[in-house]
């Protein structure tokens, strides 16, 4: 489990990430939204113990990455894949995933290697120079170096940067997979489509942490209602029980229900009004257009 | 510090090293080339100067060894400018920095891997010099003249400390520079004073007597000690992931 708590890190006089308090628990995929400068990454060198904090502390299965000897402990159960692969371009795949075995201590590396080698369908060019292998064979070689040590924490940093659609799926396939075996795996990410399809909550960070949020939770509060001869009068009875000013569609209203406000509170206000009813949706708020509101509210 | 993750730094830096011919004709051919080239103008010194005397055959020499501190100086920098600038550009020294290795086993680890090759090469060099030269010079000293004590001083004091001298100047270079010319350009003035020294032999004016080599040694070793300090404080897991580059 991965708790944060009021985590801040300045760079001088830059707030590169402010009072970030957070629980990640045992085997969700967590992904971090956010534009760039918007302390994600700081935030995972924090978590992984790799840079200072400013203020606040970060606890990993309950260990203190600000003590160096709890952090090595740390390191040691996890697995980082950082925005830039980090490859070294003379060495070939076998020979930088058995020289990170052998920094984690890996016994049976050889059996390791070869697995991981065969599992991110790296084996053919397993002898060839990293240089000539293509971004995505490099990616699923930083991410196959990132699971050298069957970690049970995994932070990926940007893992579908730059990869083509086919490449992108593989890697979004290999979370879930990691997911199904209990890892904790936290996402870095601007690519919205992927956080929504691959995580249990996405964190939107803009320094600081703007909304928390669950792709897979129900949200009813904006409900799309059909209304034949949307009258003023109809329009006033959405308004009565909307925060938000109601929006005319082509074929209705679109209302922002209030808080303690039900649906069929709602349809019976539009019928006394002499709405005729054709049609009541509720409309999930995409995460497009919720990650863009915060983002426009932070700045 | 655990040697077993500085062997396994090392083994990594030289197996990359080692795939760059730059560094394979720069460790082979400037310690061989003097090897051979030094003896043969012993030859010609001693052939065209018969009157010389023993006791300035054996200076020159002396001076002639010196000459390997040139290379024990310059040759690291080509391993460990890779290494550590390398490293840098390539941005793969944060993969290495979040496994539990510490950053004193890796520092280690680059040290060994410049300096090693680099006293590998030259003390081969130095051999094979000494070897051609005790007979080149024979027809004047009568006897063979390497080894003497102060060759041991020269080979195991002297050159390891200016070889690890140059690997921490490396690592402080490293820090501030982002191309590995620029960092082989500013190390390698690290040469400058050692062929000053050398020319000053030459010349006469600088005896490389056993006083005078243990006085380098200590001066070296603590020119070690305040650059392996600069070097651990530059080399540091936030200061290279907030800073370099």
């Amino acid at each position: 489990m991965i708790e944060t708590q009021g985590l801040t890190r300045r760079f001088g006089s830059l707030l590169a990430v402010d009072d970030l308090t957070l629980t990640i628990p045992d085997g969700e995929v967590f992904g971090l939204l956010g534009p760039n400068g918007a302390g994600k990454t700081t935030t995972m060198r924090m978590i992984a113990g790799l840079i200072g904090i400013t203020s606040g502390a970060a606890f990993v299965d309950g260990r203190d990455v600000a003590d160096p000897r709890q952090a090595d402990i740390v390191r040691a159960a996890l697995g980082i894949l950082p925005e830039e692969n980090g490859l070294y371009s003379d060495l070939s795949p076998r020979q930088t995933l058995d020289f990170f075995a052998r920094l984690h201590h890996v016994r049976d590396r050889r059996a390791r290697v070869d697995g991981l080698l065969e599992r991110l369908s790296l084996m053919d060019r397993a002898d060839a120079a990293v240089s000539t292998l293509s971004k995505g064979m490099k990616q699923r070689l930083a991410l196959a170096r990132a699971l050298i040590n069957e970690p049970r924490l995994v932070l990926l940093d940007e893992p579908t940067a730059n990869l083509d659609p086919a490449a992108s799926l593989e890697v979004r396939e290999l979370l879930l997979e990691l997911r199904g075996r209990g890892c904790t795996v936290v996402v870095n990410t601007h690519r919205l489509e992927e956080a929504e399809r691959t995580c249990d909550r996405i964190g939107i960070l803009h320094t600081r942490l703007l909304r928390l949020l669950s792709p897979t939770e129900p949200h009813a509060e904006v409900i799309r209602v059909g209304v034949e001869d949307s009258t003023d009068a109809v329009r006033a009875a959405a308004q009565a029980l909307s925060d938000r000013p109601v929006e005319a569609t082509g074929t209705g209203l679109l209302v922002h229900l209030r808080v303690g406000a039900a649906v069929p509170d709602l349809v019976a206000a539009l019928v006394d009004a002499g709405g005729r009813i054709t049609q009541v949706a509720p409309e999930r708020p995409t995460l497009e257009s919720v990650y863009l509101e915060a983002i426009a509210d932070a700045r | 510090m655990r040697v077993d993750d500085a062997w396994t730094v090392a083994s990594k830096d030289l197996r990359a090293a080692w795939q760059r011919k730059g560094i394979r004709y720069g460790l082979g051919v400037f310690p061989l080339l003097s090897a051979a080239s030094l003896p043969l103008v012993v030859r010609l010194v001693v052939t065209q100067r018969p009157d010389l005397t023993p006791a300035a055959v054996e200076e020159l020499l002396r001076s002639f060894l010196f000459f390997f501190m040139i290379a024990v100086s310059s040759l690291p920098t080509a391993i460990a400018s890779y290494a550590l600038i390398g490293e840098k550009v390539e941005r793969s020294l944060e993969p290495m920095l979040a496994t539990p290795v510490s950053v004193g086993s890796v520092l280690v680890g680059k040290m060994i891997a410049a300096v090693v090759p680099t006293l590998v090469a030259v003390w081969t060099a130095a051999a094979v010099f000494m070897v051609l030269a005790n007979r080149e010079a024979a027809p004047i000293l009568g006897h063979g003249y390497f080894p003497q004590a102060v060759t041991w001083v020269q080979l195991l004091i002297l050159m390891p400390a200016a070889a690890l001298m140059t690997v921490n100047l490396d690592i402080l270079v490293s820090a501030r520079v982002s191309d590995v010319r620029s960092a082989q350009q500013i190390a390698g003035l690290v040469v400058l004073p050692v062929s000053g020294l050398y020319v000053a032999a030459q010349l006469g004016s600088l005896a490389l007597d056993m006083g005078v080599l243990l006085g380098m040694s200590v001066v070296v070793l603590a020119i070690d000690v305040v650059t392996l300090w600069a070097a651990r404080r530059v080399f540091d897991r936030e200061e290279i992931l907030t800073r370099w580059g």
